[in-house]
């Protein structure tokens, strides 16, 4: 007979979440949305990157301290994002998933901001890197370094 | 022994007392009251009614989230649920308030719920609805737009705030 975790809801799996931190904040972004991440060069031409913090709206936020480059890729359109060196990668069930409140909600959605979890080190901020970059217009075609 | 005069004198105070006690009962029990969460700030008092606020909470460590408008400061965590937190000095277009305890009021109007930064609670009073006042007409027009009504009370007036019209306010901002 099948069974179900407790903390999943039936149907859907466990959210597989790349953790990093920007301007103080803690994120959680879909890691099948990462198509790759790597060490940020600035000698490195990247001309479609967008520091993370500028892009999700949190204005200057600190120096980075291990920047790194993360690749979101979908349908032949790629969205280069430059975040601090991701500090987890979590498999969490759905569970524990916490809708954003009704008056915050549309403000976030816009930035790619859709839902959060509690927990001891404080909220955790979803963030869907897809939503985040169209939103934002920062797609741009793969291949093109112009 | 006392003359009739007086019996009848009594009498009659008597009878008028009983029935001026019974008139105040039947206003008693007639007269409807609304509670109201009267609380400060910036100096001034304003309330709420009592049955939109659900909790009164301690300020704790407000979490920013990205995009809000500087009257929606974050959220907060109350008992692992996730909830709003509404600054109603941003809302009302008051002055901005130093450091010092504050209060968070949980309300909530219609299908919304959020916290609310105070100052402090004064009173949870049961109010009758005949001393409910409009709204002055002196309001600026920042606030004009949020206030419901008026108390008049021994400490000050009290600005009856429309809950609806100020997370209206918050979620155009």
């Amino acid at each position: 007979m099948a069974t179900v975790a407790e903390d999943t809801l039936p149907g859907v799996p466990p959210l597989r979440l790349l953790i990093f931190t920007s301007g103080g904040l803690r994120f959680g972004a879909y890691a099948d949305q990462v198509a790759a991440l790597g060490p940020w060069d600035p000698d490195d031409p990247h001309p479609h990157a967008v520091p993370f913090h500028h892009a999700v709206g949190l204005g200057n936020a600190e120096a980075f301290r291990n920047p790194e480059t993360c690749i979101v890729s979908r349908g032949g359109e790629v969205c280069t994002l430059i975040i601090e060196s991701p500090d987890d990668l979590v498999s969490v069930e759905t569970r524990i998933v916490r809708p954003l409140p009704l008056l915050v909600e549309p403000f976030a959605l816009e930035r790619g901001v859709w839902a959060a979890i509690p927990g001891e080190e404080g909220i955790l901020l979803l963030v869907d890197l897809y939503r985040l970059a169209t939103n934002r217009n920062l797609w741009h075609p793969q291949g093109d370094l112009s | 022994m006392p003359s009739e005069r007086e019996i009848h004198t009594s009498d009659r105070i008597l009878s008028e007392i009983r029935l001026l006690r019974e008139r105040e009962k039947i206003q008693d029990v007639d007269e409807p009251v609304e509670k109201f969460v009267i609380f400060s700030l910036s100096g001034s008092l304003y309330g709420l009614p009592g049955r939109d606020v659900l909790e009164i909470l301690p300020e704790e460590k407000i979490h920013p989230i990205p995009g809000t408008p500087p009257c929606i400061p974050g959220l907060i965590t109350v008992r692992g649920e996730i909830e709003s937190v509404l600054d109603l000095r941003a809302v009302l277009g008051l002055p901005a308030r130093g450091e010092g305890e504050r209060l968070i009021l949980l309300a909530s109007s219609g299908s919304i719920r959020s916290g609310i930064l105070i100052d402090t609670v004064e009173d949870v009073a049961d109010v009758p609805r005949s001393s409910i006042l409009p709204a002055p007409s002196t309001l600026g027009n920042d606030v004009r737009d949020y206030v419901c009504g008026q108390l008049q009370r021994g400490d000050g007036n009290v600005a009856l705030l429309d809950l609806a019209g100020i997370f209206a306010r918050a979620a155009v901002a």
